[in-house]
């Protein structure tokens, strides 16, 4: 066999520990120095190697006594013998490469589909599913009704093995991590993440419910999360109903989580998609705060909760939510489905307040970072200015006669009313102007210069805060002003 | 030596007293490493408990006064200090001491410069300790026959033939198990350390 560093590195790197049967792996590995070495490279290399054994030394073998998780005690037993040897068996027409994870319906493989060349997940089923004939009609029927799904955030199945032994579901193959598992690892989400997450979701469920498919399951754990993290889908359609049904005739108890379940479920009544809804809102719940609306330490206190607690208040969790959406989770967690949103436009609606709420958020936000930014520089500026400013002019009234009839900043700046701000659209005819003028000789000048910078220090009082933009126009005016007044009464001052 | 001495991103969780995780994996490092170092120095097991309570509040009160230094090592040498002062503490209050071996072993820890570059007992032990966390937690997510064949073949030197036959599965396969533990060890090690980010491939869990 030829060598396939990126099998070995699946071998390292999956959750499960290879199987013992693929022989002509191992004899390969067993002669092939190159393959041995990418192992020790993948692990750390041969330094990492001596180090690990060097600290370990004297550890007892016997240090551990606790049980290893059952994940790994996985039976791969069911796969067919491989077609090559550098895969972990065969299912059918899909060579598996490894082994992706473990739900509560069965275990998840990664295949690699040969008829039509491409990788895809494959959902092999718990024993249960195949108890009776019953649950595999069951199975069948379920499975081929989210086959008929199509929609941008609903998983594709490819294809149903319902006759095979266990059954499996041949699925797209999505690179990334569960809802679930983003949320362990990054706690709660940022809002406009909320909003996209459970846009793409709210409209994957109502092209179910077009159908007349309820998902029944809609929890983290069945939401991928793509590698960008841009798109989610859902997964498992309908499967929850037959994975129920085939659970209860075996062991008489609900399994799985309770947590995203809706009233109605844990009643055990009828359910429509309103049902999904609600799941949803916990879902939301959950994204937002890291923990699901209704938890308790025993399924039946959750399913209690459910039936009959409010849940913490979101909006105190979370303040910094848009009201929309606070305000949509709470009419998604209804208890009575008649008082859920009815249907997707319905949520959709909240979600695009929400989003504008957002985004007028940041508007407000970045206006006064800016207004801020903008008045402490200007106050820098014309604290230093102010000094020169106003020495200077006593020094060039002394030496001016009346004719220059230049305002006094002092009494202008004492008499200036709020009713009568300085005002800037007189500049704002000609803003120009003053900069083209010719040069004046140095004492206008400095007489320019500082009725500029009374301008501004008068700009400032004026502010008219309902004006943001105007405010800013004047600001940048007044500093570009100030700027140039600088180096006259510089030059007057020290050419004296 | 490239493999790390001290784990500042645990030691930046400490200071949320809630991270009950860090917390956990604090107690599990130092816990045994103090009390094999003050065994070592001659204290009896009452007295090193008293000793290890005594720098475990004092680390749960100031952690959040401790600035990570930025030289591998500082919380180390942070931590040795501290056991220091609660030890010399212990013999202020307690005349026996000065008679003891405990003592006079403990005087000339006392006189060693924790921040010395050089591996000193203490850092021998804190390496040991942190490798010893690592493995029994890695041991605990790979089958019991994958931690035996790398235990055997890696640290106990055992020879792969040997170990293959004792268990009964293929030298390749060993091969491959050593190579997911050593994985994971590196990985739980370096958790300890924040070092570089590695490049990770596609997730393996769904």
């Amino acid at each position: 066999m030829k060598c396939n560093p990126q099998l070995l590195w699946t071998l390292v790197h999956q959750n499960l520990d290879p199987p013992q049967r693929s022989k002509k792996l191992f004899a390969h590995l067993e002669t092939c120095g190159r393959c041995r070495d990418t192992l020790v490279e993948l692990a750390g290399g041969t330094v990492w190697e001596k180090d690990a054994s060097h600290w370990l030394e004297d550890l007892d073998s016997g240090l551990a006594e606790s049980q290893p998780d059952d994940l790994s005690l996985l039976d791969l037993r069911f796969l067919e013998p491989p077609a090559h040897p550098e895969f972990l068996g065969r299912i059918g027409r899909y060579d598996i490469e490894s082994v992706l994870g473990r739900g509560g319906m069965g275990i998840v493989l990664r295949g690699f589909d040969t008829e039509l060349q491409r990788a895809v997940a494959i959902k092999v089923l718990a024993p249960e599913w195949t108890a009776s004939d019953a649950a595999r009609r069951r199975f069948a029927r379920e499975a081929q009704a989210a086959a008929s799904v199509a929609h941008e955030s609903v998983v594709p199945i490819y294809n149903v093995g319902a006759d095979a032994s266990p059954p499996y579901i041949v699925m797209r193959y999505i690179p990334g991590v569960t809802l679930q598992q983003m949320v362990d690892r990054q706690g709660p989400l940022p809002a406009p993440l909320i909003l996209r997450i459970t846009s793409q979701l709210a409209a994957g469920l109502a092209a179910a419910h077009a159908r007349s498919l309820v998902h029944r399951d809609v929890k983290p754990a069945n939401v991928l999360v793509g590698e960008n993290t841009d798109r989610v889908w859902l997964t498992d359609f309908g499967l929850a109903r037959a994975a129920d049904e085939a659970r209860l005739t075996r062991t008489g108890t609900i399994a799985g989580t309770p947590h995203y379940m809706s009233p109605e479920q844990a009643r055990g009544e009828p359910l429509d998609g309103r049902s999904d809804w609600f799941s949803l809102g916990c879902l939301v719940y959950f994204m937002s705060t890291g923990v699901p609306p209704f938890d308790a330490p025993s399924t039946l206190a959750i399913l209690q909760q459910t039936i009959s607690a409010k849940p913490k208040p979101l909006a105190k969790l979370r303040p910094d939510l848009p009201e929309a959406l606070v305000d949509l989770v709470n009419r998604l967690l209804a208890k009575r489905p008649d008082k859920r949103p009815a249907d997707l436009v319905a949520v959709d609606g909240a979600l695009r307040l929400a989003d504008l709420q957002i985004s007028g958020r940041q508007g407000i936000m970045n206006r006064k970072v800016y207004r801020r930014l903008a008045a402490g520089i200007l106050l820098a500026v014309l604290l230093v200015l102010g000094v020169w400013s106003t020495r200077s002019y006593w020094i060039a009234n002394s030496a001016v006669s009346d004719q220059h009839a230049i305002p006094q900043p002092q009494p202008q700046l004492k008499n200036h009313q709020p009713t009568n701000p300085w005002n800037f659209e007189t500049v704002d005819e000609d803003p120009d102007a003053t900069k083209l003028q010719p040069l004046p000789d140095n004492q206008s000048n400095q007489q320019f210069a500082q009725q500029e910078i009374v301008h501004a220090i008068e700009s400032i009082a004026g502010w008219d805060n309902d004006n943001f933009d105007r405010e800013v126009q004047q600001i940048e005016m007044a500093l570009e002003a100030a700027s140039q007044a600088l180096p006259q009464l510089f030059f007057f001052d020290n050419f004296e | 030596m490239n493999t790390p001495l001290t784990r500042p991103s645990l030691i930046a969780r400490l200071t949320d007293r809630d991270d009950a995780e860090a917390w956990e994996a604090f107690h599990a490092i130092y816990q045994p490493l103090l009390e094999r170092l003050l065994r070592q120095w001659g204290l009896q097991s009452a007295d090193a408990s008293e000793v290890i309570q005594e720098v475990f509040s004092a680390v749960t009160t100031a952690i959040e006064k401790y600035e990570a230094r930025d030289h591998q090592g500082a919380f180390r040498g942070w931590l040795a200090q501290i056991t220091r002062h609660k030890m010399v503490d212990l013999i202020k209050s307690n005349q026996r001491f000065p008679s003891t071996s405990g003592g006079s072993d403990f005087l000339r820890w006392l006189n060693e410069q924790p921040a010395s570059e050089s591996l000193s007992r203490w850092d021998i032990e804190h390496h040991r300790a942190i490798f010893r966390w690592a493995a029994e937690r890695v041991r605990k997510r790979v089958q019991p026959q994958t931690w035996e064949a790398f235990f055997r073949t890696a640290v106990q030197g055992q020879t792969m033939s040997e170990v293959a036959q004792a268990l009964s599965v293929d030298v390749g396969w060993i091969y491959v198990a050593r190579s997911r533990v050593l994985t994971r060890l590196r990985e739980t090690v370096s958790e300890t350390a924040e070092l570089t980010s590695e490049w990770r491939g596609p997730s393996d869990e769904m």
